[in-house]
């Protein structure tokens, strides 16, 4: 499956203007996240555990900011996200 | 362009098959000895069909007319009980211009009979229909349909994506592509009033929406929208409605909304673009909504695999779930499950969902083709959503 020159990538940005990225496997924090998207490679410090599927901050997020994925707001930020954090239910209102 | 098979209104096939349509439950047993038969025919069987009332009645009538005249349909046999049921379609579909015969079994008598008389038919229609020749076809003709089933993780991030970059591709070049499953897009459905062209389709969009829910509740479901996302859903990292829902829509890619279509209602894309067709959201059913409204290929993304295919429609399986494409399902046409093992990216593997694309309207067959393994279900009004 994974061809041995393939990197080593932990998260997907699907849009351009996403401030979040999708994580392809669980995240141990304080793991250097490779983040893959379309314009260049990025990467960020997990600040918390984060389970495959689920979404990692990549820049911070102030309260009541729009979360941006797929180039769309999904919801708002109900508190300060700073970079890193695992962002869920937790920290996201509809 | 793309090598296609002419029709006379204007239209034009990837396939040139000899439809074989049963119009009653009755003959169903019939109809597919007679597609048994003969090479180069496919089944459309039907499991109501009689004494059908009012938006029921009318569903049917749209879904199997506009079956016959599906562009990949070269030729259409109707299999049925009596002269009556035969008339109703096979007039329509002749002025149409569409070549059509009857296989009526209260004429023919008898089981054998009718299957040794339609077998004939069905031959000689099918010998009659080869003699059309492949020729080249502006883009503006193909109408793709989008669907996704199965989904797991890597739907939303991967294939789905991967396949709204086909969509582009395919509507930048000049084709049209339709969405579907309007239980999908609940959640979506104000941003994707927001890509309308216009306040007439933007409202069409809503409605398309609001009705799905009214049918939802006469019913019996008060609000399909509560435990959406389900708690496996959350589970698996989707915190909204319209997380889920853009993940959905994002396979249709990213051009403004030209139109709203009813189920089984002909898709004119005029101009050519994104459209989007309100259907029921399990499969089967929305493709041959799809293949009623007369998309001639499907792009079908599944996370873990997924069999649904329609009979008249070239229906390509793709995935970018690692796990699938390795060990999974063996009617996978396309794989883009490299994106997630982070070899390419979601615009690449676009373009090879694309390539595939063009390529089957070119006369390359699908697994589910190969297999004969496509499901025509004609849906019945607030029964799915």
């Amino acid at each position: 499956m994974t061809s041995s020159k393939a990197p080593i990538i932990h998260a997907i940005k699907i849009s351009q203007n996403d401030n979040v990225a999708t994580c392809l496997r669980e995240i141990d924090a304080g793991t250097l996240v490779s983040v893959k998207s379309s314009e260049k490679k990025l990467s960020v410090t997990a600040v918390d555990l984060i389970p495959r599927g689920h979404k990692i901050a990549l820049g911070d997020i102030a309260m009541g900011e729009a979360i941006f994925k797929y180039g769309e707001v999904i919801g708002r930020a109900s508190s300060w996200i700073g970079i890193g954090c695992h962002v869920h239910s937790q920290n996201i209102v509809d | 362009m793309f090598y296609g098979f002419p029709r006379s209104n204007g239209s034009a096939g990837i396939r040139n098959t000899v439809g074989i349509i049963s119009l009653m439950d009755n003959v169903n047993g019939i109809a597919r000895r007679i597609a048994e038969n003969v090479c180069g025919t496919e089944l459309v069987t039907d499991l109501f069909g009689r004494k059908l009332i009012g938006l029921n009645h009318e569903m049917r009538l749209k879904a199997i007319h506009g079956m016959a005249m599906n562009p990949n349909i070269g030729g259409v046999i109707l299999v049925t009980l009596h002269d009556v049921s035969a008339e109703t379609f096979a007039g329509p579909i002749a002025a149409a211009g569409k070549d059509v015969e009857t296989v009526v079994y209260q004429d023919i008598g008898g089981t054998l009979r009718t299957i040794e008389r339609g077998t004939y038919i069905a031959a000689k229609m099918a010998k009659k229909v080869s003699g059309v020749q492949r020729s080249e076809q502006p883009l503006s003709s193909l109408i793709m349909g989008v669907e996704c089933g199965g989904s797991d993780f890597s739907s939303g991030i991967a294939g789905n994506p991967a396949l709204g970059h086909a969509a582009d591709l395919l509507m930048e070049a000049g084709g049209s592509v339709v969405l579907s499953e309007t239980a999908e897009i609940i959640g979506a459905e104000h941003r994707m009033a927001g890509r309308a062209v216009n306040n007439k389709v933007a409202t069409d969009i809503i409605n398309a929406v609001n009705e799905m829910e009214e049918l939802a509740r006469q019913a019996g479901v008060p609000d399909i929208r509560r435990g959406n996302p389900s708690a496996d859903n959350i589970n698996g990292g989707l915190t909204t409605l319209a997380e889920k829902s853009l993940g959905a829509v994002r396979k249709g890619g990213s051009k403004p909304l030209q139109g709203v279509f009813g189920y089984c209602e002909p898709i004119n894309p005029n101009p050519p673009g994104f459209y989007f067709m309100s259907t029921p959201s399990p499969a089967c059913e929305s493709m041959t909504g799809l293949a009623a409204g007369g998309a001639q290929i499907i792009g079908f993304n599944t996370g873990l695999g997924q069999p649904s295919a329609h009979p008249f429609v070239p229906t390509i399986k793709i995935s970018g779930n690692p796990a699938t494409a390795e060990n999974g399902p063996d009617d996978l046409d396309v794989s883009v499950s490299d994106i997630l093992t982070g070899e390419i990216s979601i615009e690449e593997g676009g373009q090879r969902i694309y390539d595939e694309i063009i390529a089957v309207a070119n006369g390359k067959v699908t697994f589910t083709e190969l297999f004969g393994t496509g499901q025509s279900t004609i849906s019945i009004a607030g029964a799915s959503f």
